[in-house]
């Protein structure tokens, strides 16, 4: 094999990442890289077919990213399972990639062993890795040239192209580091630009979120030209909320997300279309913005709507949401779910952004009534069925994810089973409070009590202490064993001591 | 100052005087001492049941039922093997475990002596008074049988509508239906005792603000 | 013989004086009579003085009448040289008199002989328990105490009652005493009330009973934690628990100087399991405890933490589990009895918790959500209705009409009870105004006493290692210490 074994070690950066991917369930993209293997979780399985067609999903993108989906969705779902990964094997044989070649063919070959592309090319591979290899001792050998001669802005094209190599082999780490070693020989703005994107590129790819973070942090510190910056903002704005999304903070991403320049267009097409700009925003936005807010910030936004009409039906989702139709906003989120189950930035995080918009629509509908029927709520958030008379049977699926949002604290409100309602719990505020007086008079004066009787205890002297303690202890003992008092006017120590002392029962 | 000698026909005129439960208990406490004192004499043991079971049923009847489970630790232990005193524990045990079934069958079927009868027959009535303000307080509805065991009537009657059972359930102000064959109680609020040293400042703040008037 | 009765009825106390002297007489001819009591040979060791009981009252001359009870009880205890005699015994001639005095002694003229009148208590102390009948002391020592009125200073007298009260399971007794707010503890104050006499009126009891005035024995710390120990294990035997665990905290959260007492372990296992019991869970221990202390509690109390670990994550497996496992320790710590009502407490509070996720449900329903040790339907029903009867649970039952027998439990909003409430919420107003209002003089007192005793303060700031925490509030108490300033903030504040 042409490519060295990976050092554990060497990926530095991203290890927080990896043991993040290890317990969320779901393919992350730098389990493609094919040096992870191991670490991936459970794969999901997609069994509803999606809506989108293969081909014309994947031709809205072009490099690395374009293997990368079609091996997720050939992998996890059931219906394009075969197409996928047929177009990813041939993918990876338009390339340089060897190793994601064979993970292609291989995993053909389990489903379907009797194709054609599911015998490896020998030949072909073999070959392949010949002219990597020869063209990586080139690059090697040049950069040293290089290196000898001290020219700087040699240096940087041949760390450059040794980078780029590297990235094209699939050799993430090394692409990573060639590149990094092109800061020191950046001589112009424009360079460094260029080198940052080449870094986050690659970081996106290795999932490595918190670099991504920092490399977008270092290009919005530089200071190009006016047209440079309104070129380089969608990108910055797109990798930015990317890397937010993965890392869970979907208030913010869903604010980058709108930030993001239409002028995005085709640009970024070897990270994410502008398609996926519309989606990943809209749901965060849906997922962390109350109505206003969604109304406001990202129905009137001007700039976004460009986004949200290459994807009409997120747009009526948050219309619907904001609306207070929540079960047609639900129902086509329902509808897309094969579609972000296998998209290769939603996979892992489509339960958690579903479970708070479903969350947050329970919330919404309830906050006009003081009490609601349990059946009419089944109407809305009971989605797929619809029969919906069992639906609110006290140990129905409903009812309980109601409970668990009364017991978690989401929803301040009581479920009466007698009359089927769920019952708002703001009529009993005000005595919540008086409660809560009487109950901080009660801590008050005994805390006062406490911290009076410490001042005078310390007053008198007498604080626990290690001495006395055990020479007291010992005349107790001896003391506890004589019956009763010695004289009348000693002290009366005829008492018998605490182990004498009953408990209760 | 000093109570008179404790003895059987003191015993007896003093629950005669059927004196309020807290003045019973104030009394019979201040023999306490006496009855200690007593204890080792054997031809007393009489006295001293009769005395720990009136003692025993004074606690009861001023609800110090943690302080009446003290008090048979406290009572001598072959006195404590009398039949007598035996019931009372059993008694402790029925009320500690609200069996209020098993409580009436104790009050009326066991043997009392016949000096503790009075103070039986008191706390029978008071514990029933007790348990009827606590069901109407409870309960919005109520099966028949369930609320004749609960005032130690005979449930079996009353699962059978008995008309005799059901009046006095609607003497109490209980509505009876017919239909559905429940009791509807009605509920008996009494404010708690009043302090006396309420002060009006108070009382006004908290008309304040408390919307009490609403 | 006519010269000294002469002499003991001299200074009647002072309701039953008919010339109304001023108090600087008063004290002086108490003092005199004192001093001539003490005389080594007003005793005359032969004579009897039994005959004089039946002449002083008690009441009015109780100086006179409690050293004709000394007198008389040393030359018994002479005569037959026991410590108890038998006429000491309950029941026995001398017995009742002291009894009789410790009834109806006059608080004022006792005020002069603190160290005689505790002696005398002790001996009653010693001699219920010498025939083992502890129980007859207790309300006669609760009344002394009652008498006295020791307005919230601490004395070794109130632990000898309430050590009584444990070993002979009388209880009710102690409550008068035990329910006031304990703040102060006998300390050298004579300097202060240099102006006054010990028969005036007092604002404090701090006048009186002084670490030189012999009310009290010379205490150490294990007699205050002792004392909040037994306090506490009467209110659970009583089941009390909200006072018990206010006890425990006093004893957990006791000053230390680099030490932790074994009482305070106790305290602090005792404190888990009474805080489960009246609260369903622990509540944040007092900020007061130094983190070494803490330490200390979480290593040596580690069965109870576990178990209340489980207690309040409402995992019955776990619990059942840590209980079995922990058997021999409960018992070896005197606590069985304790952890045993766990199980009920914990069914109550699943119960009560369910009112916050329900406001109605069948007792189906309840059995399910509610996981116990109930057998069935009959056996949830009637637990749940013990808990609504006793006012426990805010909420009604219903039967249903129908055949199958289904009972439905409603959570009431509170409003429903609002006659009631109001009531309530008053009472427990003014159950926090007064216990304030004590230790708002206590902290008043404490205030004076402080500023007037500088070298008490120089003391305090030596024998303490201060390390004060800047974080550290100090909100309370320092509001009403007021005049203090900063010395108070110190006092009140995290001192360990």
């Amino acid at each position: 094999m042409a490519l060295a074994p990976l050092d554990p070690a060497e990926m530095g950066p991203s290890s927080p990442y990896v043991s993040q991917t290890a317990i969320s369930m779901g393919v992350d993209p730098d389990t493609l890289n094919g040096t992870m293997n191991a670490t991936a979780g459970p794969f999901v399985r997609v069994d509803d077919p999606p809506k989108f067609e293969l081909e014309s999903y994947i031709a809205n993108y072009t490099g690395r990213t374009r293997f990368n989906r079609m091996f997720l969705i050939g992998t996890c779902s059931t219906h394009l399972a075969v197409e996928a990964l047929k177009a990813a094997v041939a993918e990876a044989k338009s390339g340089k990639d060897v190793s994601r070649y064979e993970r292609a063919v291989q995993a053909l070959s389990e489903i379907a062993p009797n194709e054609a592309e599911a015998v490896i090319d020998r030949d072909w591979a073999e070959r392949s890795q010949k002219v990597v290899k020869a063209e990586t001792d080139r690059l090697e050998h040049e950069l040293r040239g290089y290196k000898n001669n001290l020219i700087k802005e040699s240096i940087r094209m041949g760390n450059e192209d040794l980078g780029q190599h590297y990235h094209q082999i699939g050799d993430l780490p090394s692409a990573f580091k060639a590149y990094s070693r092109m800061r020191d020989f950046c001589t112009t703005p424009s360079h460094i630009v260029s080198m940052l994107f080449k870094i986050i590129s690659v970081s996106i790819e290795r999932g490595d979120w918190l670099s991504v973070q920092s490399h977008v942090q270092r290009l919005r510190g530089q200071q190009p030209k006016q047209e440079e910056q309104t070129k380089n903002q969608p990108k910055m704005a797109a990798a930015m909320s990317l890397s937010q999304l993965h890392s869970g903070s979907y208030l913010e991403a869903a604010n980058s997300f709108l930030a993001t320049n239409p002028s995005l267009g085709d640009s970024y097409n070897e990270v994410l279309s502008p398609n996926d700009v519309a989606v990943y925003g809209g749901l965060c936005a849906l997922a962390s913005m109350d109505r206003n807010e969604l109304q406001r910030r990202v129905l009137d936004n001007n700039s976004f709507r460009n986004f949200l009409e290459l994807e009409p039906h997120i747009r009526r989702a948050i219309s619907f949401f904001c609306n207070s139709k929540f079960r047609p906003c639900l129902e086509i989120l329902e509808a897309y779910q094969a579609d972000y189950l296998l998209d290769i930035h939603l996979q892992r995080h489509i339960q958690t952004l579903y479970t708070r918009i479903r969350t947050k629509s329970i919330q919404q509908y309830l906050i006009p009534f003081s009490r609601v029927s349990l059946d009419s709520m089944a109407k809305i958030f009971v989605l797929g069925t619809t029969d919906q008379t069992i639906q609110t049977d006290s140990n129905s699926a409903f009812v309980q994810e109601l409970i668990g949002l009364i017991q978690d604290g989401t929803l301040d409100a009581r479920i009466d089973l007698e009359k089927r309602v769920l019952v708002s719990s703001q009529g009993d505020k005000r005595l919540e409070v008086q409660e809560a007086a009487l109950d901080s008079l009660d801590n008050y004066v005994r805390e006062a009590h406490l911290r009076l009787l410490r001042a005078n205890i310390v007053r008198a002297g007498l604080e626990v202490r290690p001495l006395h303690d055990e020479r007291r202890l010992k005349i107790e003992e001896r003391g506890g064993k004589r019956s009763t008092l010695g004289n009348f006017l000693s002290r009366a120590s005829g008492m018998k001591q605490q182990e004498k002392l009953r408990s209760f029962e | 100052m000093d109570p008179p000698p404790l003895s059987l026909n003191q015993l007896s005129a003093l629950l005669e005087a059927a004196p309020s439960p807290d003045d019973l208990y104030t009394s019979l406490s201040d023999y306490e001492e006496q009855a200690c004192l007593l204890a080792s004499q054997p031809d007393e043991v009489e006295l001293l049941v009769d005395f720990y079971t009136a003692f025993f049923f004074s606690h009861l009847l001023t609800d110090q039922i943690h302080e009446a489970r003290a008090l048979t630790r406290r009572i001598p232990r072959d006195l404590l093997q009398t039949d007598s005193l035996q019931t009372c524990t059993l008694l402790l045990r029925a009320i500690w475990q609200r069996k209020h079934t098993e409580i009436y069958k104790i009050l009326r079927e066991l043997p009392w002596p016949e000096r503790s009868r009075p103070v039986v027959q008191s706390y029978e009535s008071y514990f029933q008074k007790k348990t009827l303000k606590e069901v109407s307080n409870s309960y919005e509805a109520i099966r028949p049988a369930a609320a004749a065991s609960y005032l130690g009537l005979n449930a079996n009657l009353a699962e059978q509508g008995d008309t005799a059972i059901i009046q006095k359930f609607t003497a109490c102000g209980w509505r009876w239906d017919g239909e559905t064959q429940l009791l509807h109680p009605k509920p008996i609020v009494t404010a708690p005792p009043k302090e006396h040293n309420l002060q009006n400042e108070l009382s006004r703040v908290m008309a304040l603000i408390s919307n009490h008037g609403r | 013989m006519s010269d000294f009765l002469g002499r003991l009825s001299s200074v009647p106390s002072r309701p039953h004086d008919p010339d109304n002297i001023s108090a600087e007489r008063y004290d002086r001819q108490l003092r005199d009579l004192i001093s001539y009591l003490k005389q080594p040979g007003v005793a005359s060791s032969t004579s009897d003085y039994s005959d004089f009981f039946e002449i002083v009252s008690p009441s009015v001359h109780s100086l006179s009448f409690l050293f004709l009870l000394r007198f008389q009880i040393q030359l018994v205890q002479k005569r037959t040289k026991r410590d108890i005699p038998q006429n000491l015994h309950p029941g026995g001639d001398l017995w009742k008199q002291v009894v009789r005095f410790l009834r109806s002694f006059d608080p004022i003229q006792i005020r002069y002989a603190g160290y005689e009148w505790r002696q005398l208590v002790e001996v009653v102390a010693s001699a219920a328990q010498a025939i083992s009948k502890p129980a007859l002391a207790v309300k006669v020592i609760a009344d002394a105490l009652g008498r006295l009125n020791t307005s919230g200073m601490f004395t070794s007298v109130h632990l000898t009652l309430v050590k009584l009260a444990l070993l002979s399971s009388s209880y009710t007794h102690t409550l008068p005493i035990m329910d006031k707010v304990l703040c102060n503890f006998p300390t050298d104050t004579n300097h202060v009330h240099h102006e006054t006499f010990l028969c005036s009126e007092h604002g404090s009891s701090a006048a009186f009973i002084t670490d030189t005035s012999g009310f009290s024995t010379k205490l150490t710390y294990r007699d205050h934690l002792q004392f909040y120990l037994y306090s506490a294990m009467i209110y659970m035997a009583l089941k009390r628990w909200d006072h018990a665990s206010h006890c425990l905290s006093v004893v957990i959260s006791s000053p230390t100087a680099n030490s932790v007492s074994k009482i305070m372990v106790e305290a602090y296992k005792k404190w888990v399991l009474a805080s489960l019991l009246g609260y369903g869970k622990l509540p944040p221990t007092s900020r007061m405890i130094a983190p070494h202390v803490t330490r200390v509690y979480q290593s040596l109390a580690r069965p109870y933490v576990s178990l209340a670990e489980a207690f309040e994550k409402a995992d019955l497996q776990k619990m059942s589990a840590e209980v079995d496992l922990g058997q021999s320790i409960w018992r070896d710590d005197k606590n069985t009895g304790l952890v045993s009502q766990l199980f009920e407490a914990y069914d109550k509070f699943m119960i009560i918790k369910l009112g916050r996720t329900f406001s109605a449900l069948t007792i189906a329903d309840v059995l399910q959500r509610a996981p116990s040790y109930f057998k069935d339907h009959y056996d949830t029903e009637e637990f749940v209705a013990s808990l609504v009867m006793s006012d426990t649970l805010r909420a009604t039952l219903s039967h249903l009409p129908g055949t199958e027998s289904t009972t439905m439990l409603r959570f009431c909003l509170s409003t429903q009870f609002h006659a009631f409430r109001e009531e309530h919420i008053r009472t427990r107003l003014m159950r926090g105004k007064s216990a304030l209002n004590t230790i708002a003089k206590g902290i008043v007192q404490t205030d004076q006493t402080l500023e007037l005793s500088d070298e008490n303060l120089h003391f305090i700031a030596r024998s303490q290692k201060w390390n004060g925490d800047p974080e550290k509030s100090g909100a309370v108490g320092s509001g009403e210490a007021g005049v203090g300033g900063d010395i108070d903030e110190d006092l009140m504040g995290d001192g360990h």
